[in-house]
């Protein structure tokens, strides 16, 4: 488990009583498999919020869990997001977004906004900006969004069937 | 787009960042060769929030913002150059081509008074307008197909709120009519939605009862005849209402320019 999601584990956990301070780690090692799974599987790993959710217990407390973490973040929110359609084909950018779970919805010659859903990650949006940035890299841009619609965005790159 | 209206210190912001990205010094900038899209992008760096462009206002999108606008009076979303587009729980997210404007926060925690706090995306003000344009033409058909009567959108009158101070003049979610029924009830004839200013002279007549019932008509009726609201009930609220129109509107124009 990287840092960030180290950092969202402790404070959705805690929050939402997730885990005792007995379970919180064979909790932790739980994600770790699932990412590795994930990562095996050259799919779209499990994000921290998703895997949280899914284990809130009802879907009012899943919900709970998404406003806690867009009411206590300075970013934005971004309803529906979707691939910047240029970058459908890109497989660099694909596997970097799949690694952080992150898409990028634009990227123009000056901008580039993203949406992921943990925002205590800045190695992702710097990742996918990196791998964009030609001699004048856009203007950076991190919204948050709703994991199951992060992964819908996602599955619209091209992935090897 | 006009940048008279955006805060000197985010301009200078965005200009700085531009530099940056241009590698050249930030007093050395030619803002002439800065176009439209680069500023936004830059503006949208500075302030931390995610542009809306045109080519953003995707059906969903219209249908979204369709939905939680229509709690609201489209001449006010015009006014305070917002548009909402989604809500969890106390949280609003609104698209708005002057995020930076505080009145327009309180304003919109004035209209969703379940919410606390609110988020921001960014669109220039053409973006803004196309979307309201929109707006005002599905609120036309809307009208349209609504036939002969019109019921206006109850408004946010809640004198115990703190935060009702702040609220534009028109409107309030119709879930939250449960909170204020009398207000509700209000029936105003066809064509008596907007002029807002217009009507402060007259609420603020010497004879307050008899402007209400000249543009307002006579209080609804429940189906057993008796009256929802008294005269009296409707005079307090159109005064109530009047107070925060010109309190508002003193707030704005009392602003120093940007």
């Amino acid at each position: 488990m990287n840092t960030p999601s180290r950092k969202q584990f402790l404070e959705l956990t805690v929050q939402f009583t997730l885990a005792t301070e007995a379970t919180k780690e064979a909790l932790a090692a739980e994600y770790d498999r699932v990412v590795l799974q994930d990562a095996q599987a050259r799919r779209p790993i499990t994000s921290m919020l998703e895997f949280c959710m899914h284990r809130a217990g009802t879907p009012e407390r899943a919900h709970a869990i998404f406003n806690h973490v867009l009411k206590n973040s300075r970013l934005s929110y971004w309803p529906n997001p979707e691939l910047a359609a240029h970058l459908r084909e890109d497989r660099e950018i694909r596997d970097a977004c799949a690694r952080h779970f992150i898409v990028p919805v634009k990227a123009s010659a000056h901008l580039l906004v993203m949406c992921g859903c943990n925002p205590h990650d800045s190695e992702g949006p710097g990742a996918v900006w990196q791998t964009l940035a030609g001699s004048k890299p856009p203007f950076p841009v991190v919204a948050l969004s709703e994991p199951d619609r992060i992964r819908q965005a996602l599955m619209q790159f091209a992935w090897p069937v | 787009m006009s940048t008279a209206e955006i805060p000197n210190q985010i301009l200078n912001e965005a200009y700085q960042a531009i530099a940056e990205r241009r590698e050249v010094n930030p007093a050395a900038l030619d803002r002439c060769t800065v176009d439209e899209a680069e500023l936004m992008a830059a503006l949208a760096y500075v302030l931390g929030l995610p542009l809306v462009e045109p080519a953003d206002l995707t059906e969903s999108r219209l249908a979204d913002c369709s939905q939680l606008a229509a709690e609201l009076e489209t001449a006010a979303l015009m006014e305070y150059r917002f548009v909402p587009m989604a809500r969890h729980g106390e949280i609003l997210s609104v698209i708005s081509s002057n995020p930076w404007d505080p009145i327009a926060t309180e304003v919109l925690l004035g209209y969703f008074q379940q919410c606390t706090q609110v988020k921001f995306a960014l669109a220039s003000p053409q973006c803004l307008q196309e979307l309201l344009d929109h707006l005002r033409q599905a609120e036309a058909r809307t009208q349209a197909s609504a036939g002969a009567g019109y019921t206006p959108r109850p408004m946010p009158v809640n004198p115990t709120s703190s935060r009702s101070r702040t609220t534009a003049p028109t409107a309030v979610s119709p879930t939250r009519s449960g909170e204020g029924a009398d207000v509700a009830a209000v029936v105003m004839p066809p064509g008596a939605k907007p002029p807002l200013a217009a009507k402060v002279p007259a609420v603020l007549d010497a004879n307050p009862g008899a402007s209400a019932n000249a543009d307002r008509g006579a209080p609804t009726t429940a189906d057993d005849g008796a009256p929802l609201l008294t005269l009296g009930d409707v005079t307090h609220l159109i005064n109530v209402l009047a107070t925060e129109i010109h309190r508002l509107v003193q707030q704005k124009r009392g602003r120093p320019s940007l």
